[in-house]
């Protein structure tokens, strides 16, 4: 017996724009600590059963339901494949599904292992970096490891270009992880609290650009890399 | 990363103002929410919604002014609506109550307004409690980033605390004013709950169920927002308060039973307490103050007076343990188990009374002597100073002094069973009480210099009577426990010594079972290792070949077809010197006596003699005339004018006497009708020991059983100048006849037979320390004195405890005869001369 949107014990109904779907309280709790809140409180949707998602897209709420019944979604839609796993992964996160958040993450990387040359790549990344916080290094890090790579290619392209302007946060961790890759370190010095970003080979004395701090142990205050 | 934050975050600034647009109006969504979950009206808010407020606020990075906003709005919400609430709780009365504690209230008044005011509490905590929890929830992505990001307290922590920082830590300003000191919510909170709960100790019936909710509040309340685990209100303020208030309240409990009641009754309370304390931690308190509160009763309710209680008279250890209150003991272990690992005052109390009932049987062992009359002066006859006038019931003597021996191994017995069942009924088998009470029992029994006598006494009487009266079984049980007893004696050796004596009288006079015998000797045999009981089973071996021997000879005899000696049937020990007492073996304190046989039985003698030494060539065998008997077939007359009775026939009796019996009697053969022999005249014409002569004299001639001399004049003592003759007019009505003797029977030796025992032991004792030292020292060449000591003690512990002063006597004796050397500049240090 299949239950994904079947009305046989529902007691849920999701609505999402136009669309709606009959779905299980339980199951729903068992994934989502926001649905088992929600239906456990004293609040509007745990009285009529009826929960409607708002200001998110209909496709991507259907893949996180299909996910609770059978632990797999797919790109119904025509979009990017790459936008789509963003777009779950930040819904995963907004609603607290850690194993789809993990999920999508793979998705997301399978697709940009082979997609990030396509045009849609900088798309996807405005969307890694607009649709979680900035703490959420999950897709932000498979973004920049595969630009760092790939960097003197992209760079070539507008939409790449455009983006790097458009995002700043994306075009720091660009240059940062450049830095990271090219042997700097960043360091915190304990003494005047100021970061200093050198390439420092290991045990021996080095003084802090700032305080003039001398230590040997700079590879405990190491905050990069 | 700091650095990148700091440095990006300026170029940023547009676009955040732009998103900061969307900040406010998802602000008073939230605003007013938080005002309908206070006032209860939540359901008609969707989660949806204010949970898609919160997310879009922290993702456009407004979650620390989120933060600030809800925690402003629930102070001022606390403020305004919860604090009024709580000051009208705290009354006057309530103050008074707790904090200035005047006097005049009743118990019932102060439980109704102690409750009231935890009533207020706990509705107001209650509805703060959810609003709170609603609150996190549609909060929770603000948690789940900002916070922990951050390392701020969840907004959970952050409002709950509130009711700690605003409610408990609120000091009462009309207090202060009185008792010019700060108190605090907080005090009347715990005051009022300790008041509830002592009212429950003292039979009361107050609201648990309110009392928990206020206790696992502060179980949910926090010294800080940063929610330490340990540093649970409950666990920081209240508990240390209410353990306070427990320990002065048993204390005053503890005093009061030990006023008015006995040791019984505080056994049961305190068990009550302990049990009671427990469920309420359960019910009423907090599971987490379980084992603490029961410390804090363990502690003042059985430590602080234990060894009052325990002397308590008629209620007390003492009357528990002489009247088997097997119960109180029971619940007595259970308690000082939990107050003390070591049971250390359980076990000095058993300890001393287990010395105390051993010394009394001591006592009432000796003064049932004392009451005997007669029994000092026994102990002056056994002693051969030839005391004539104890010479009336000497027998009668030996027997108490034995009875009193068997009674104390009994009583000695019964303790032990007392005592082993409070082990396994009341004191769960613990090993340290067993050990301890068998250390005691083994210390008053070798405290008692006879113990060795009295127990080998007492396995004589059983085995003894045991074939005659007793079932194999009952044998078994009462051999069993002897055994026990055996492995308390420390002066092993001393036991061997008398057991062997005993044995060699019950074997040679036939008064037991062999297999008896053999049986418990093999018990002993597992019991204290095979170099215990080579002697005895060489004695049973001895028995056996002669008995082999003594038939081979009356063959022997039948083939020679010897007519004349047939007449007499010799029954023949030949025992082994080395595995038979002294005593038996006439090798005793005088040297052996050869006494003149008469000549009938020399013949017989000499004629096994020379069977014997047929096969074993080159052998001595020496006649001890002390230890034998023989059975005498003897004629009485019938008696002139006489027409009826037993005198008017010849009468034929089969007489039992001891070997001297024997020589006598055979004496009175050549003596003619109406003649007598003076005491001299026997002594001279049989040489037997004067004073085993004076014993079968009385034998034969007091007592009425076996009256076959006549004595004159007749007393009822022997004394060296009375004169003896054949009394041709006795009668028995037996045809086998025993006549009474006292060197078969076993009994308790006199003080200078024991002190010449002793002696005796000792001698052989120093051998034994002889051989041990030398045993050690050949093997290590080289010791100092105290470890030398201490070796040979772990050697012959298990045959005695030597003494150590015995130990230097016999080291300095090597020394001397050079088995030893002493090491030059080592002090105190030997070494073996090879």
């Amino acid at each position: 017996m299949q239950y994904f949107d079947v009305a046989t014990f529902s007691d849920a109904v999701i609505r999402v724009g136009e669309k709606e779907f009959k779905t299980h309280r339980l199951i729903l709790s068992s994934h989502s600590t926001f649905f088992s809140k929600m239906c456990t409180g004293n609040w509007k949707e745990a009285d009529s059963g009826v929960i409607t998602l708002e200001e998110v897209d209909d496709a991507v709420v259907e893949a996180m339901i299909h996910f609770m019944y059978y632990f797999d979604y797919n790109n119904t839609q025509v979009i990017s494949s790459m936008v789509f796993n963003a777009q779950v992964y930040s819904l995963a996160d907004k609603y607290v599904i850690p194993t789809l958040k993990n999920l999508a993450k793979e998705k997301f990387q399978a697709a940009i292992k082979t997609g990030w040359g396509m045009d849609d790549f900088p798309t996807a990344v405005a969307e890694v970096y607009n649709s979680t916080p900035e703490g959420d290094r999950g897709l932000r890090d498979l973004v920049l490891e595969i630009s760092g790579t790939n960097i003197k290619t992209l760079v070539q392209n507008g939409g790449f270009r455009n983006i790097l302007r458009e995002t700043p946060a994306f075009a720091t961790d660009i240059i940062v992880s450049g830095a990271v890759k090219s042997g700097q370190k960043t360091y915190r010095c304990p003494n005047c609290a100021e970061n200093i970003q050198v390439e420092w080979s290991h045990g021996g004395y080095y003084y802090c650009i700032h305080c003039g701090n001398r230590r040997s142990d700079w590879a405990n205050y190491c905050v990069s890399g | 990363m700091a650095s990148r934050a700091n440095k990006i975050r300026p170029i940023r600034r547009p676009i955040m103002n732009r998103e900061a647009s969307e900040f406010e109006p998802c602000w008073n969504l939230l605003r007013d929410a938080l005002s309908d979950i206070h006032s209860k009206n939540a359901g008609r808010l969707s989660f949806e919604q204010l949970y898609r407020a919160s997310y879009k606020i922290v993702l456009r990075k407004k979650g620390e002014v989120l933060y600030e906003r809800v925690k402003s709005f629930e102070e001022d919400w606390f403020r305004e609506h919860i604090m009024p609430l709580i000051t009208k709780l705290i009354t006057n009365n309530i103050v008074n109550m707790t904090l200035i504690q005047h006097a005049g209230t009743s118990a019932s008044e102060r439980r109704q307004t102690g409750e009231r005011f935890l009533r207020g509490i706990r509705d107001a905590w209650e509805d703060h409690n959810m609003s709170m929890n609603m609150i996190a929830d549609i909060l929770m992505y603000l948690d789940r980033s900002y916070t922990i990001e951050s390392k701020k307290p969840s907004i959970f922590a952050a409002t709950i605390g509130l009711f700690r920082n605003h409610i408990l830590r609120d000091t009462i300003p009309s207090v202060a004013e009185q008792l010019e000191e700060d108190f605090m919510v907080f005090d009347i909170l715990n005051a009022v709950v300790v008041d509830l709960i002592n009212m429950e100790r003292d039979g009361d019936i107050v609201d648990r169920n309110l009392i928990r909710k206020i206790t696992s509040m502060l179980e949910d309340l926090y010294e800080t927002d940063e929610e330490i685990e340990n540093q649970k209100l409950y666990l920081l303020v209240f508990e240390p308060r209410y353990l306070q208030a427990s320990l002065i309240y048993y204390k005053k409990e503890c005093e009061k039973l030990l006023r008015e009641a006995d040791a019984s009754t505080w056994l049961r309370h305190a068990q009550r307490r302990l049990k009671e304390e427990q469920d309420r931690c359960g019910t009423t308190v907090s599971i987490l103050t379980a084992y603490k509160v029961a410390k804090v009763v363990e502690k003042e309710l059985v430590e602080a007076k234990l060894d009052e209680f325990l002397a308590m008279e008629g209620s007390g250890l003492k009357a528990m343990i002489d009247n088997d209150r097997l119960e109180d003991l029971a619940i007595l272990y259970q308690l000082i188990s939990r107050v003390d690992g070591t049971m250390a005052p359980l076990k000095n109390a058993l300890q001393s009374r287990v010395m105390d009932l051993g010394l009394e049987i001591e006592k009432m062992v000796r003064n049932t002597d004392f009451s005997v009359a007669g029994a000092g002066q026994a102990d002056a006859d056994e002693a051969g100073d030839g005391a004539d006038k104890s010479k009336m019931q000497p027998l009668n003597t030996a027997a108490q002094q034995t009875a009193a021996a068997i009674k104390w191994v009994d009583e000695v017995l019964q303790l032990k069973d007392k005592f082993d069942n409070f082990w396994s009924n009341c004191f769960n088998r613990d090993l340290v009480l067993q050990s301890a009470v068998t250390k005691s029992f083994s210390d008053f029994i070798n405290a008692f210099n006879r113990s060795s006598e009295y127990v080998s006494l007492f396995i004589d009487d059983n085995i003894k009577r045991g074939a005659k009266v007793k079932t194999d079984a009952e044998v078994d049980v009462v051999l069993d426990k002897a055994i026990i007893l055996l492995r308390y004696l420390s002066d092993r050796d001393l036991f061997e010594r008398y057991y062997q004596k005993h044995l060699a009288r019950r074997l040679l006079h036939n008064k037991s079972e062999i297999d008896t015998e053999k049986d418990m000797v093999s018990r002993m045999k597992s019991e204290m290792g095979n170099h215990f009981t080579t002697k005895f089973e060489g004695m049973f071996k001895d028995i056996e070949l002669s008995r082999d021997l003594g038939d081979n000879y009356r063959d022997h005899i039948r083939q020679l077809g010897d007519v004349d000696t047939t007449k007499i049937d010799l029954g023949i020990h030949v025992l082994t010197t080395n595995n038979w007492p002294p005593e038996v073996m006439g090798r005793g304190d005088g040297g052996r006596v050869d006494c003149i046989y008469p000549p009938a039985i020399k013949r017989l003698q000499d004629s096994f003699y020379k069977f014997y030494l047929k096969d074993r060539s080159g052998r001595v065998l020496t006649w001890v005339s002390s230890a034998g008997s023989a059975d005498i077939k003897c004629t009485f007359p019938k008696i002139a004018g006489k027409e009826s009775g037993p005198l008017s026939k010849e009468r034929r009796y089969e007489l039992n006497v001891s070997t001297y019996g024997m020589i006598l009697l055979m004496l009175f053969n050549d003596v003619g009708e109406n003649e007598s022999l003076s005491f001299g005249e026997i002594q001279g014409k049989t040489s037997i020991p004067p004073l085993d002569l004076m014993r079968i004299l009385a034998s034969l001639s007091i007592a009425p059983k076996a009256r076959v001399l006549l004595k004159e004049p007749a007393s009822k003592s022997v004394k060296p100048t009375d004169k003896f003759s054949f009394n041709a007019q006795f009668v028995s009505k037996t045809i086998k006849i025993k006549a009474p003797t006292i060197s078969s029977i076993n009994k308790v030796e006199g003080d200078e037979e024991r002190k010449a025992t002793e002696k005796k032991n000792d001698e052989t004792r120093a051998h034994i320390i002889d051989a041990a030292i030398v045993r050690i020292m050949k093997q290590r060449k080289t010791l100092s004195h105290t470890k030398l000591t201490t070796e040979v003690i772990t050697q012959l512990q298990s045959r005695f405890k030597p003494d150590v002063s015995l130990i230097k006597r016999r080291v300095e004796d090597l020394l001397y005869r050079e088995y030893l050397e002493r090491i030059d500049g080592e002090p105190a240090t030997y070494q073996y001369v090879a």
